[in-house]
């Protein structure tokens, strides 16, 4: 059963919640003697997470006809952004299967979908997870994010793709990803051995479950 | 289909029909309207599903020129 609201028309920014489809994340790229190689990853679906009034506020800069008249209001670019953050979207079967990535080369941890592990990732109740069950007259597949995975892209960038854009998850239902998603990055991981842990290990790597 | 009854061999033969009326019926590939009755098709165009996917890495290599560099 659906457990999101989206918009399916194309705004003419970029908006918290949009939803892309074969989107580019960048490795890297190097060049020697004169052979330039590029590696990238291509994910199929990917949603924005940046928050949607600094989407907002960028987006005088984007239009070359309010430049001029911003410059003269404001003669900064104090509220442009240099990219957006993005995380990818992953097919829920193939995440409950732990084979979401295996063209990548990982191998992830499958988690059992009829039992307590995938039941409650289903309710957003594991914090790592984020579940995404569209409604029928959206062409997404059920999907979740896995806040261990984003990148950011940058603005001009998903504005030349605006041709892929899918749907936009809804007011509400956007700011509760976003919500989880910096909670899971604020966490804290306290070791379990109290103060006597290794000082030198970094926050978050104590996290048990997750 | 047909059965001989258990009168003697020869003298008459009763017919009993165990399926009713399947022997009269015409075979089925002389009047086949299932075409005919077959659902009319759907007009409303497909739309993709996304998300079936798996992320994919791609390598690309080029030559750039001197001036380039």
């Amino acid at each position: 059963m659906s457990n999101v609201k989206v918009d399916q028309g194309c705004a003419d920014r970029i908006s918290q919640g949009d939803i892309f489809r074969d989107v580019e994340c960048i490795e890297s790229v190097s060049e020697e003697s004169g052979i330039l190689e590029v590696n990238k990853i291509i994910f199929p679906l990917i949603i924005v997470l940046t928050q949607d009034c600094d989407l907002q506020q960028d987006s005088p800069y984007r239009k070359p006809s309010v430049i001029g008249q911003e410059q003269k209001q404001d003669r900064t670019q104090d509220k442009q952004l240099v990219s957006v953050l993005v995380a990818p979207l992953y097919n829920a079967e193939q995440v409950f299967l732990g084979e979401h990535l295996s063209e990548l080369g990982f191998k992830m941890e499958p988690i059992t979908k009829n039992k307590t592990p995938g039941k409650t990732l289903m309710q957003n109740e594991r914090p790592r997870y984020h579940y995404f069950d569209f409604p029928q007259d959206v062409p997404v597949v059920p999907s979740i994010v896995d806040f261990k995975h984003y990148f950011s892209v940058s603005v001009s960038y998903l504005l030349e793709i605006r041709s892929r854009f899918v749907c936009r998850v809804s007011e509400l239902f956007r700011e509760d990803l976003s919500c989880r998603f910096a909670g899971y990055l604020a966490r804290i991981g306290l070791p379990e051995n109290g103060a006597h842990a290794a000082p030198h290990v970094p926050v978050g790597t104590y996290e048990s479950e997750n | 289909m047909l059965e001989r009854s258990g009168t003697p061999a020869g003298e008459y033969l009763e017919v009993s029909r165990t399926t009713a009326g399947t022997e009269d019926r015409p075979p089925l590939n002389k009047t086949d309207f299932s075409a005919e009755r077959a659902a009319p098709t759907e007009t409303k165009p497909m739309t993709p599903l996304y998300g079936n996917g798996k992320p994919r890495r791609v390598k690309i290599r080029g030559n750039i020129s001197s001036e380039q560099r």
